[in-house]
């Protein structure tokens, strides 16, 4: 099983990448901080020598110090700023690539598919969004303003022990509120996440289904819909805001706090004469520079609450819903043979039973049609042979293995899936038909084209080159079967699974579809789904589904009067 | 408050060439009361501290003579009464300014959301899902929040105004000397630029890739079975790679601009330390005043700090704005169908695929009148579906003459809307959610009744194994597991069925059905719902019925 993965664990993991760029923001971070505490005690002795009997010389030289110590401090805060974001975005891409590998490789396919798909992209970019822009811009300031203020404090110990003693407690009084805050905004912001999720994911659907909402009159209702979800999300978003940004009016109040106990006890010394004016300005100053980061902190912390609720969510995407890593077998080498022994299945969430007790028999190099009415099992029958789901109830064997144990390599080297959700990809024809794989000749992909009467392929501008797919060419839909289809030719596999691979096309390119399964079927075992009769003809067997169970197998003449009469498909 | 429940406004087109400030300006006034509420909270959150200073130094002053005098430990009160003042207010502050950036972060949302879904795929913008999710998403928030620096520049100027008349009447030699300090708001200029530029890679980037993530998940089936899914996850990661880099240095620029003016407050402090040194020697410059000088000097900065970002950030919000009007651009909200008679004929003369990507089609002529079913057949990739979608005005491609009792309607969408057409077709969206839902597209008018009348037409009856959750069981967007191909179609099938119409356009809804079940459907529905039935198919028990059979050649065959 997976291990546990938490949300630290994923930071650590994505920040194993960019380790020497986070040592190096840190100490560039380091320096300008130097610089910053040294601003005040500089002050305090210009503001004593200025008061004290000096020359101007002395003040000047002590004004030009100050301007050597800013300058250093700016050049390291940027620095810092450079070094940070490329360590933060380092970061999120690392975590980025890691949920999206996953997701893709890991969750179920039925998973996956029957998810909208800008609740994924919201998963995969959003998340990674909010932790890169968290880190780059809050992660090392808020460790640097932790160290400022605690250097303050420290220096403010030193000098006025009554005044740091007050001051501190308050410190720990509003680092504990902080913590409390933390907390309750991290679960806000993660419910409020969740439901923006959902949100997009309904928007995104329906751009998808923008050509069929348009005639039906339903043109205006995402958008009304949005407007609803969208004043539910800002109820809930701003209670998650406004719950993380109370820590900035809470530093308010103790910066009010503390500057009065600080000025307070200054001016009981400075009138017995224990301090300098110079030391009650240096107070003032170091609690002054007090508010600046803590008010950044507070949006900061705004910032940290998303990330931590950001990298909650990763973890949760990296450990949920992951498929139970199989067996990983190989198959056997030579031809191979199919079977399913006594095989129930439900889908995972649903009590109806969509198979019950199936078992069917297909001898290596031989041909199986599955016919049945719609929504008799059919392609649940074709999800289970190609391992997409385990049965709950006895066996499906590819060559003797169990088909959700089979090894991806193995299975993609060895069996060709012509899906009725054939999607084809925004790439080139060649990528589309080669699937990807640049060592396949032209010539080759040509052969396989003309074979399956795709001469139109020829006739294109950019011939092999046309960009198809979302923002390419727009092909019809029996243009785009033909493509998968000769992506599936092309591969010399012993095993050929087809669900409806003939429903888009018609009559005249179906007879030659028809042919061509005919010849495939001759050196391969073949497992098709399919609706029309004349597709059957090529079949040694034909099994007939009802609801969920293998009615009758019928053979040679059966398959022929099956053929003639369609009709009894549906018996 | 009233603002939030207008609908979204029916710009017309011509609105959109005003450019980005009186894009906010429009919007600015659209939430007027909400915005003019945060204006003044906050000019009250950044305008204590001014006068806190001005006691601290008034306080330091007193404090060299008389330490514990009544009157200094009344300076401190009003300083530390001022700030926990600005403490009490801060909440309210945030709230308010949360509110307004996120209703009008909703408004371009719904109107992107409106004008999107208001126009055909053809129609509108070409481009991605994931591109038009992405800019929803993130472009309209860019635009929001940057409506909400606005009111921060009203505030933030006034006060600063006040901010120097209090210095100038102070010491006016020391207040001309911080000058230079403002000198860096032309440094600013030269970086805005390159900072616009390299926002506008990193969105196009980002648009880029949330497209090709959404490629991959839905052809996820195909990439798993056939062992390419490694293949996609590296050149992603590449794509990642190649994105940092530029997001990398954008951040850079933006964080020299900003870094820029948040140092400044180290030079000014620096400055007013040089200048005062002679002053100070000679009396006529106290130690208050220099705390003042000091106060200020952190104030002031923190200020230009804000500009500087907000440069910054105008630059990236003039972006966003461009991304996300794109998606509205040419759209006009709210355009009533056309008034006309019902339909007693339609006459489609020379109707033919032209221009757009495919081939052209041997131009169809038909006549239908209600009652009639018309058959379109022909050989894939002769364009029938683009002519249906023609038809209907779904498609620009296509020319000749579409005529509705004589008037001619061909590429008029507003004409082609229920209850004038009901559409389905092969490969139909749905949204994540209940068959209800999918149903009732938000059309109070769609009752149980009516759905389940159109259910049992397509041989979907609630309660059955098909749908065992009756009418909430529950629809996947992308291609769902419950669902097969065949009951997708007939889900399509019925959500047409569910609103009136004269004309059904059907494009190949039967090609995944069984043989018995597509004859029941096509024996069933031109009775029960008599209208003009034009269906693309290939089912030959609709061709032995069909009034009318018409085969689609490719043009020159």
């Amino acid at each position: 099983m997976t291990s546990t993965v938490t949300g630290r664990g994923v930071l650590g993991e994505g920040a194993r990448h960019v380790r020497g760029g986070i040592w190096g923001a840190f100490a560039a971070l380091a320096v300008s901080l130097a610089c910053d505490l040294a601003g005040p005690l500089l002050v305090r002795a210009y503001v004593d020598d200025a008061t004290g009997a000096t020359t101007t010389g002395a003040l000047v030289g002590y004004a030009l110090g100050y301007f050597g110590v800013a300058a250093v401090g700016v050049l390291a805060g940027l620095l810092t700023s450079y070094l940070s974001t490329n360590a933060g975005w380092g970061i999120a891409d690392a975590i980025r690539s890691r949920v999206f590998r996953h997701v893709v490789t890991r969750r179920p396919v039925l998973a996956v598919e029957s998810r909208p798909q800008g609740e994924t992209l919201e998963e995969v970019e959003g998340n990674a969004d909010i932790i890169g822009e968290a880190i780059a811009e809050a992660g090392f300031r808020v460790v640097g303003n932790i160290a400022l203020a605690v250097g303050t404090l420290v220096i403010m110990f030193t000098v006025v022990p009554q005044a740091g003693l007050g001051i501190t407690l308050l410190v720990v009084v509003v680092a504990f509120a902080l913590v409390k805050l933390t907390n309750l905004a991290v679960e806000r912001w993660e419910r409020a996440r969740e439901r923006k999720a959902r949100i997009f994911g309904f928007v995104g659907d329906a751009v998808a289904a923008r050509d069929d909402l348009l005639p039906l009159g339903a043109s205006g209702w995402p958008a009304r819909r949005l407007h609803g979800d969208l004043r539910e999300l800002l109820t809930a978003e701003r209670r998650a805001y406004v719950g993380g940004r109370a820590f900035w009016p809470l530093t308010q109040l103790f910066f009010a706090l503390s500057f009065g106990i600080g000025f307070g006890v200054g001016l009981q010394l400075l009138g017995q004469g224990g301090i300098t004016i110079g030391t009650l300005t240096m107070i003032y100053l170091y609690v002054d520079r007090l508010r600046e980061p803590l008010e950044d902190m507070s949006s900061q912390v705004d910032l940290v609450q998303r990330l931590l609720a950001a990298l909650n969510l990763a973890a949760r995407s990296l450990t949920g819903g992951a498929e139970p890593e199989g067996a990983r077998r190989p198959l056997p080498a030579g031809p191979l043979d199919v079977r399913f022994a006594d095989v129930g299945f439900a889908y995972p969430g649903s009590d109806a039973r969509v198979l019950h007790g199936v078992d069917l028999v297909v001898p290596a190099g031989s041909a199986l049609g599955v016919v049945g009415r719609t929504g008799a099992g059919k392609s649940t029958v074709l999800n289970l042979l190609c391992g997409l789901a385990r049965p709950d109830q006895g066996r499906v064997l590819i060559g003797g293995v169990d088909a959700a144990d089979v090894d991806p390599v193995s299975f993609a080297a060895r069996v060709s899936v012509l899906s009725q959700r054939a999607h084809l990809f925004a790439a080139t024809v060649r990528e589309n038909v080669t699937f990807f794989d640049d060592t396949v000749p032209d010539a080759e992909v040509h052969r396989v084209l003309d074979e399956l009467g795709a001469g139109w392929v020829r006739d294109l501008p950019d011939g092999l080159d046309t960009v198809v797919g979302t923002g390419g060419r727009a092909l019809s839909e029996g243009e785009a079967q033909v493509l998968a289809g000769a992506r599936v030719m092309l591969r010399h596999s012993d095993l050929l699974i087809v669900d409806e691979g003939t429903s888009r096309l018609d009559p005249e390119t179906e007879r030659g579809w028809t042919a061509l399964l005919g010849r495939l079927a001759e050196d391969r075992t073949v497992v098709m789904v399919a609706h029309r009769a004349a597709t059957l003809s090529a079949m040694d067997a034909v099994a007939v589904v009802v609801d969920g169970r293998v009615d009758d197998v019928l053979r040679g003449a059966d398959i022929t009067a099956l053929a003639e009469k369609p009709e009894e498909l549906s018996r | 408050m009233t603002a939030s429940t207008a609908p979204p406004p029916a710009a017309p087109e011509q609105a959109d060439r005003g450019g980005f400030v009186r894009a906010l300006a429009r919007l600015g006034v659209a939430f007027a009361p909400l915005y003019v509420c945060t204006l003044l909270v906050w000019t009250v959150v950044h305008g204590l501290p001014l006068v806190v200073g001005y006691a601290i130094g008034a306080l330091l002053d007193r404090a060299v003579a008389a330490p514990t005098d009544a009157g200094t430990w009344g300076l401190l009160a009003l300083a530390v009464g001022a700030m926990a003042a600005r403490a009490l207010v801060l909440l309210p502050g945030l709230a308010l300014d949360f509110t307004l950036i996120f209703r009008v972060s909703a408004r371009l949302k719904e109107r992107a959301v409106a004008a999107t879904t208001g126009r055909s795929s053809a129609r509108g913008p070409r481009l991605s899902g994931g591109d038009v999710l992405n800019r929803v998403r993130d472009d309209s928030d860019e635009v929001a929040e940057f409506l909400g620096w606005s009111a921060d520049f009203v505030y933030r100027t006034v006060l600063l105004v006040i901010a120097l008349v209090v210095l100038l009447r102070t010491d006016w030699v020391t207040t001309l000397a911080l000058a230079p300090m403002v000198g860096g708001l032309a440094v600013a200029g030269l970086l805005k630029r390159r900072v616009g530029a390299l926002a506008d890679d990193t969105r196009a980037r980002q648009g880029h890739i949330a497209g090709r993530i959404t490629d991959v998940l839905t052809g996820i089936r195909d990439l798993r079975l056939g062992g390419r899914v490694d293949w996609h996850v590296e050149e992603l990661s590449h794509s990642f790679g190649l994105r940092r880099g530029v997001q990398a240095r954008h951040q850079m620029y933006t964080d020299l601009l900003s870094g820029l003016f948040r140092n400044i407050v180290m030079f000014g402090t620096a400055i007013v330390l040089v200048v005062v040194s002679t002053r100070l020697v000679g009396g006529g410059f106290t130690i208050g005043d220099l705390a003042l000088f000091l106060t200020y000097v952190g104030w002031l900065s923190e200020q230009i700090f804000f500009f500087g970002r907000a440069v910054a950030r105008h630059q990236n919000a003039k972006v966003s704005h461009e991304r996300i009007g794109e998606l509205w651009r040419g759209f006009r909200a709210d355009r009533p169908v056309p008034a006309g008679p019902p339909l007693t004929e339609l006459t489609v003369t020379g109707l033919a695929r032209r221009g757009g990507d495919g081939p052209g089609s041997e131009p169809v002529a038909f006549t239908g009148r209600p009652g009639d079913v018309v058959l379109l057949t022909g050989p894939i990739g002769t364009g029938k579906s683009t002519l249906l979608r023609g038809l209907i005005g779904l498609d620009p491609a296509v020319a000749g003459s579409v005529r509705w009792n004589g008037r001619e309607v061909l590429g008029d969408a507003d004409w082609w809307r229920s209850p004038r057409v009901g559409f389905a077709r092969q490969g139909a969206g749905f949204v994540d959610g209940t068959v209800r839902d999918n149903l009732v597209l938000g059309d109070p008018a769609v009752d149980e009744a009516v759905m389940a009348r159109a259910l049992a037409a397509v041989d979907l009856a609630p309660g059955s194994p098909e749908l065992p959750d009756g009418l909430d069981t529950p629809v996947g967007a992308g291609g769902a597991q419950q669902l097969s191909g065949g009951q997708r179609q007939r889900l399509a099938l019925a959500r047409m069925l569910c609103r009136p119409a004269e004309v059904y356009v059907v494009d190949d809804c039967d090609s995944s059905l069984d043989a018995a079940t597509a004859r029941a459907l096509w024996r069933t529905l031109p009775v029960r719902w008599p209208g003009l039935w034009v269906v693309v198919s290939h089912n030959e028990d609709l061709a032995a019925v069909a009034d009318r059979v018409i085969t689609v050649r490719k043009a020159g065959a």
